[in-house]
């Protein structure tokens, strides 16, 4: 062996003695930096949304009002909607595509109540909303303009990431939950700034979700697991085989070990 | 005869009355019913449309939290400490949605009757096979549960049906972990902020303080 072939070795050993722990501590402060991160996100780009042109007036210009008024919360969706009343969703294949309408939205399992407004989605394979449809209830089309706008920004709220919160107090949020259909005085219809920097923050850490993937939220530390199911399917149904745990918290995970 | 001639002028505005008459109805009608993009479609007919696995779900607007323990406590059939052995996905009948059926081996029954070693629970979400496609269906807020796991499960009977659900959903599911009680609720929550952490007997006892035990 040639003294040359000899230190090729040794360089190469020596790389890849370090290149595995340097990789997994890029991936180490890649994962620290997610935090608490809701499950969905917006396929980036124009969203365009049909808003149902048989809502009354002014339950149809507060959905609209409701959709603009997330406008410029984040580069990297912007809305679209039907002002002029027109009577189809149409939207070219590439882009995401939200339907509001009257109707009843769809019931959370094991309850018999009937939420004032929801959303049915599909996403593409990249794991952001292409499609969805959103419901009001029509006790909420009933109570007027302002509990559609709030309903509509709500949702759109959560398609774009946020969960419930107070960002302050009531006043202050679109994304506090808990109130009735009709909805009181005190409630904020548009999203506020607290709202919109939230939605900036969750797409500029935003990553692609791998499919079959949940969120756990545990405790009281706003720890976050992501979870990826691998299931052995046949054509009578998909049997669980294991899962794998990863940890995407505050606190760092290093060759498989969290601390 | 003028006559005749002006009742086949009559039948022939009528006919093209009812003819434009029932269009404009059709029309009106088809406006109305503006197709849904995706609740309510066939999972088949979206696979065929997309071609590939798909992942489908509902929002965020989960069951009402419980406000104490009591209302949770007092609306449960039966609450079960235990662990998910099987889990199966499968379509509804209608082919909207995915269930998830578990068989769950009871270790512990803290309220109602004991149940024999094993119950079946079941779900919305989970995953289905479907013409060569994977078919995920989420419910946000709630996480599928994973065998091997211990969990406390706030349960109600669906009537007709040797299944059990879990009670409000996600509120009704607590994971037992690393010796803690993990609520699988937003950790906001009221339940969830006051139990989330602890340990899972003294849980229990909190179960048994309220007084709704039978």
């Amino acid at each position: 062996m040639t003294p040359t072939t000899m230190t090729r070795r040794v360089y190469l050993a020596a790389s890849l003695f370090l290149f595995f722990p340097l990789a997994g501590m890029a991936q180490c402060f890649s994962q620290c930096t997610l935090g608490s991160t809701p499950a969905n996100t917006l396929k980036p780009g124009t969203v365009r949304v049909w808003v149902d042109p048989a809502l009354p007036p002014e339950q149809f210009n507060a959905a609209v009002a409701a959709v603009q008024s997330w406008n410029g919360a984040t580069s990297w969706v912007s809305f679209t909607v039907n002002t002029d009343r027109s009577t189809s969703p149409t939207t070219p294949p590439s882009d995401a595509v939200i339907g509001v309408k009257q109707g009843t939205p769809p019931a959370p399992p094991g309850s018999t109540e009937t939420p004032c407004a929801n959303y049915s989605f599909q996403r593409d394979s990249q794991g952001n909303i292409a499609r969805a449809d959103l419901f009001l209830d029509p006790s909420v089309v009933q109570a007027g303009g302002r509990s559609v706008q709030f309903g509509v920004a709500h949702e759109i709220g959560h398609m774009l990431g946020s969960p419930d919160t107070d960002c302050q107090d009531r006043s202050s949020t679109v994304m506090q939950d808990g109130f009735p259909c009709a909805l009181p005085e005190e409630a904020r219809v548009t999203p506020a700034q607290c709202d919109k920097d939230k939605v900036s923050q969750f797409y500029a850490s935003r990553v692609n979700p791998a499919q079959n993937y949940q969120y756990y939220y545990y405790g009281q530390c706003y720890d976050v697991y992501l979870v990826t199911s691998y299931y052995w399917c046949t054509s009578g149904g998909c049997t669980h085989m294991y899962s794998t745990w990863q940890y995407l918290g505050t606190q760092c995970c290093f060759l498989g070990i969290c601390g | 005869m003028s006559g005749v001639r002006e009742l086949a002028r009559y039948n022939r505005f009528t006919r093209i009355t009812n003819v434009l008459l029932i269009t404009l109805v059709f029309t009106g009608l088809v406006l109305a019913q503006q197709k849904n993009l995706v609740s309510g479609r066939s999972l088949r007919e979206l696979v065929r449309e997309s071609g590939q696995d798909i992942t489908v779900g509902i929002g965020a607007e989960g069951s009402r939290p419980p406000q104490n323990l009591s209302t949770l406590v007092g609306q449960s059939d039966l609450i079960l400490r235990g662990i998910i052995t099987e889990e199966r996905g499968r379509l509804s009948q209608d082919e909207t949605e995915v269930w998830s059926d578990y068989v769950f081996q009871v270790i512990e029954t803290i309220r109602g009757r004991g149940t024999g070693g094993t119950i079946r629970i079941t779900r919305l979400g989970g995953v289905a096979f479907l013409e060569g496609r994977m078919v995920t269906y989420l419910v946000e807020g709630y996480p599928f549960f994973h065998p091997k796991e211990e969990y406390i499960f706030f349960l109600r009977k669906l009537p007709d049906s040797d299944f059990y659900t879990p009670l409000r959903g996600e509120h009704g599911c607590f994971l037992l972990r690393d010796g803690r009680v993990h609520p699988v609720a937003f950790p906001r929550h009221p339940v969830p902020r006051q139990f989330g952490g602890r340990a899972p007997q003294e849980f229990v006892r909190a179960i048994a303080r309220t007084g709704l035990l039978r």
